[in-house]
């Protein structure tokens, strides 16, 4: 669960010496204002040390000297998320501490007051900076430290408070923003329910020397289970998502849904006594980088299940991994149709509609009740398998309509790419044949491209699927102008998340505790609702926990009423619990209101 | 060297502990009693509804009384005038949550004035239960957590009535026309029509919509309308209070067209009586759609009804808006024993989800759920006959 503070109060160096002395591996997003609407850049330690670093379009060196003078913005420690790549330690730490000496240069040549506007006074001294920076040396300079003999300097963390065994593992504070006390006192229980537990028995044979236990550690660390991430005291549960890139934001909210849902479960006891917890790796929405990232989830992590990945074109790597390892892929927010074979994967469950239902009641509505004739509905997708399995929908409900699939004007754009033109370009010259458009893309694609159709002087309707992530197109269109925000739809499988259903304040209410300053979002709720669904199957798997329980469990659910609206049904035929689809209206103020699709 | 973080291990679980609140009987829960408030018309065109509601929840809670209460507790009814206007149920309903400190809502009356108390409820957490009115406002999907109904919508109403007009009288769809009130209350009657007139292939755009103000009867310029496409119409379907349909039916009788009428269920009797008294050429023939059956039926809840009418209102005769908050009373009552002596809302609306396939003996099990929060989808058919009496008419 998310620390979160802000830069004036906890400069970058001190977060940069907190997570060396802590060696925790932490994703840290920042944000460069706290008005920016996602975050602007990320930094993930590992084990304490910095191994990549990302901020606004720069990286490596570029990205901590910027990080390092940002005075305004806020950060987001995220505890588990740890980088995909393989990093190069001693590089990467010589670098900050580069960078930290330079800063302090800076400030000891810059004349009284010392106290610049771009940082906060505190941060600003000198002795802090360069106290900082030679802790980042002292990690550089005994790389194997940690890897090999480090028991002694292996912390307990935060929540763990530990008696000190060394300068090294002596516990620091967690970074806290004062005058947020309540999100402290949350952040501090999910620690000690969370964190404690996973840096006691995070991966004990590859971080611990194989002989001689941590002293500190040893009397509470669980004995490891028979099954793969199972132990007397956990689950964990692995994620393979963007976490940078174009759909991050898809990444981050999917996450934060899941792991509210977990720290719910985990306040009332856990499950059959087992916290949940989940490690999240960021796959950047490439199918490239996918396959090594679940290898490692699974070979590495040792996770027990694959929850809550985002994408389609992913999760065509993912899944055949998965079914050859037997790993059970829970809950992706994908629709796409090789999530949903017929009859279903046996390890492969899914919460949400098809991409195909999505656009399918798209084009219904588009006909029946804003009678649009099906022959002037055009589709816009994404090249990959996550536009072909919405186009595939709304073709064959065209098709249901007689218009012939050859017929169906048809426009792209290349996946994390917002490159719209050529596809405009075809729109115009076939604009007066088309009245809406079935729109399959992610946010800044489906944005740029309503921008330039409504700047070319044409007005169709659009509908989008819901991972376009509604409130990221709501801000980028809202700011646009009150223009392009009319005739915009998007079709959801979850209720509107500021709604008064049964299910959905459970989730407000969730979420304000246990990932406060969040707004209520569709894609936490799908989180959240993921989340609880694996929670309801491991309940009901009993205590003696693996994946054929699991398999057997989920395929128990049958007609679960949770208050969503519809009934969640699992079935040894039946891998996808929701079939239910829900209207949206974007409104000129960014709000988005019900529309009865029927 | 001081870091300059502070360590903020503050005890969780106590700090979490402490917000629990303290258990106290909620708002309007004594040992003794259970207050109820209901915000309805007790003046103006409309007062008639406010009265017959109030005998329908007034008769279930005296006969409950009468053996016991609930739980050993006393139900109390405590009616607010609103007059069916919006603006006033604004001060009704804070009245009686902020004032009074009712322990729930219930037997509302109006669409128009939903709107006003749906969004209060929800903000405090409040239930609104079993509200006379069928509009969507009250039927969000999923439902709100505390609003709960009996009755089916007014959209399941016109649908059911439309499908009717065209399969069993075979009117085309095109000749069909809509009466209804510009408000909440005639939108979603509209909308019911709307889904089925695209049922048979008919643009719900081109379907002739007449209508007339809340709370007025002015039905000329409604009337001026039809008579421009008299050559078409052959059906008309009102969503429509009862003085404003009696009007119509009037005004369009007296101009000789030749057209079949339908109303959704609010008014039933009014209605009936209204154009009963017009004389025989009015009434007769006149549609209703119900959301309860006949209330002079012998079904075991209606014989149960009509008996505690006979003993504790011998003045009155058994009314379909009566029967209604009756109906609704019941529920509430057996979801009010299962909730247990430790009442509270949350537990009040778990026992009320909890309630699947409850048969009163009314034709129709009522079943509640997390998902559900409409009790009954039922919608039965009724015509009128020259004397203003209410005849059973099979809809399919």
């Amino acid at each position: 669960m998310p620390l979160t503070g802000q830069f004036r109060e906890t400069p970058f160096a001190d977060l940069v010496q907190f997570y060396g002395l802590s060696k925790q591996s932490v994703a840290l997003a920042i944000r460069i204002s706290p008005r920016s609407p996602s975050p602007d850049g990320i930094f993930y330690f590992e084990r304490g040390d910095l191994v990549e670093a990302h901020l606004d379009g720069a990286e490596g060196r570029e990205a901590v000297r910027r990080a390092l003078r940002l005075s305004d913005g806020t950060f987001q420690v995220e505890v588990g998320a740890t980088p995909p790549h393989p990093a190069r330690r001693e590089e990467w730490n010589r670098v900050v501490f580069e960078e930290l000496v330079r800063l302090d240069e800076e400030r000891r040549a810059r004349p009284a007051p010392p106290a610049p506007v771009r940082t906060g006074a505190g941060a600003g001294t000198p002795a802090g900076a360069k106290h900082a920076g030679a802790l980042a040396l002292g990690q550089a300079s005994h790389p194997a430290t940690s890897a090999s003999g480090g028991a002694g300097a292996r912390p307990a963390g935060p929540g763990g408070g530990s008696g000190a065994s060394g300068p090294g593992a002596r516990p620091p504070p967690p970074p806290r923003s004062r005058g947020t006390l309540a999100v402290v006192v949350v952040a501090a229980a999910l620690l000690v329910g969370g964190t404690a537990a996973y840096v006691l028995t995070r991966k004990p044979g590859e971080v611990r020397p194989a002989e001689g236990p941590t002293p500190a550690a040893a009397p509470a660390a669980p004995r490891p289970g028979k099954v793969r991430g199972v132990t007397d005291a956990e689950v964990v549960f692995g994620m393979a998502s963007g976490f940078t890139g174009a759909t991050r934001e898809l990444g981050r909210a999917m996450k934060t849904g899941i792991e509210t849902a977990f720290a719910a479960a985990n306040d009332a006891g856990g499950v059959h006594g087992r916290k949940l917890r989940l490690v999240a790796l960021d796959d950047g929405y490439e199918p490239a980088r996918t396959g090594e990232v679940m290898k490692r989830l699974v070979e590495q992590e040792n996770v027990f299940a694959v929850v809550g990945n985002v994408g389609s074109a992913t999760a065509a790597v993912s899944i055949p991994y998965c079914l050859e390892q037997k790993v059970v892929f829970f809950g992706a927010l994908s629709g796409a149709e090789v999530l949903r074979k017929q009859p279903p994967d046996r390890y492969v469950f899914n919460f949400r509609p098809s991409y195909a239902e999505e656009t399918a009641a798209a084009v219904r509505y588009l006909a029946d009740v804003r009678r649009i004739e099906p022959r002037r509905i055009a589709v816009f997708a994404q090249q990959d398998d996550f536009g072909e399995s919405g186009h595939r929908g709304a073709v064959k409900q065209l098709g249901e309509r007689g218009v012939e699939a050859a017929r169906v004007l048809k426009l792209g754009y290349k996946r994390n790419t917002a490159d719209v033109g050529e596809a405009v370009a075809a729109l115009r010259t076939h604009a007066s044949d088309v009245d809406a458009v079935v729109m399959v893309a992610t946010y800044k694609a489906a944005a740029a491209f309503i921008r330039k159709v409504r700047d070319a002087g044409l007005s169709p309707i659009f509908t989008n699927v819901s991972p376009v992530d509604s409130n990221a197109l709501a801000e980028e269109l809202v700011s646009a102008g009150p223009r392009y925000a009319s005739e915009v739809i998007v079709t959801q499988i979850v209720p509107l998340p500021g709604s008064s259903a049964t299910s959905v304040l459970r989730y407000q209410k969730a979420l304000e505790r246990y990932a406060p300053g969040e707004k209520p979002d569709f894609l936490t709720l799908e989180g959240w609702v993921v989340g609880n669904l694996l929670r309801e199957g491991l309940e009901r798997a009993g205590k003696d926990l693996d994946t054929d329980r699991l398999v057997q469990a989920l395929e128990g659910i049958q007609g679960l009423d949770v208050g969503l609206g519809t009934r969640l049904t699992f079935g040894p035929a039946e891998h996808q619990a929701s079939h239910k689809v829900w209207g949206t209206a974007l409104q000129p103020d960014g709000t988005y209101r019900s529309v009865d699709l029927e | 060297m001081t870091p300059r973080l502070g360590l903020a291990l503050l005890p969780p679980l106590a700090a979490l502990a402490l917000a629990t609140p303290a258990a106290a009987q909620p708002n309007g829960v004594t040992d003794a009693e259970i207050l109820f408030g209901m915000s309805a018309p007790f003046s103006g065109t409309e007062k008639e509804f406010g009265r017959q509601l109030r005998i329908g929840w007034e008769l279930a809670f005296a006969a409950q009384n009468e053996a016991g209460g609930v739980n050993g507790r006393k139900l109390k009814l405590l009616p607010m005038d609103d007059g069916y206007e919006p603006a006033r149920t604004q001060t009704a309903m804070k009245e009686l949550l902020e004032g009074r400190k009712v322990f729930a809502v219930v037997g509302n009356f109006g669409s128009a004035t939903a709107a006003v108390s749906v969004p209060y409820a929800n903000e405090k957490g409040v239930l609104l239960y079993a509200a006379y009115s069928g509009a969507n406002l009250l039927r969000n999907d999923p439902p709100d957590r505390f609003v709960f109904n009996l009755r089916a919508s007014y959209a399941e109403e016109t649908a059911a009535i439309v499908g009717y007009l065209v399969e069993v009288r075979r009117i085309p769809a095109w000749q069909i026309a809509v009466f209804a009130q510009e408000d909440a209350f005639g939108d979603a009657g509209f909308a019911g029509v709307a889904k089925a007139m695209r049922r048979y292939k008919r643009d719900p755009g081109l379907v002739l919509r007449v209508g007339y103000k809340r709370n007025t009867a002015d039905v000329d310029e409604a009337v001026r309308a039809l008579k421009h496409r008299a050559r078409e119409i052959k059906a008309v379907v009102m969503v429509a209070t009862s003085k404003a349909a009696a009007r119509f039916v009037e005004r369009v009788r007296d101009a000789k067209l030749d057209l079949v009428f339908t109303n959704v269920s609010p008014g039933a009797n009014d209605l009936a009586d209204d154009l009963a008294a017009l004389g025989p050429g009015y009434a007769d023939g006149v549609i209703m759609t119900q959301v309860v059956p006949l209330p002079t039926s012998r079904a075991t809840a209606i014989l149960k009804y009509q008996e505690l009418l006979h003993r504790l209102a011998p003045d009155e005769r058994p009314d379909f808006v009566s029967l209604e908050a009756y109906l609704s009373a019941r529920v509430l009552v057996e979801a009010l024993q299962r909730a247990g002596r430790n009442l509270t809302t949350d537990s009040l609306i778990d026992a009320l989800e909890g309630i699947h396939g409850l048969d009163l003996g009314i034709g129709v099990p009522v079943s509640f759920g997390p998902s559900e929060h409409q009790g009954s989808h039922k919608v039965w058919g009724t015509v009128i006959d020259g004397k203003g009496n209410f005849k059973p008419l099979d809809l399919q």
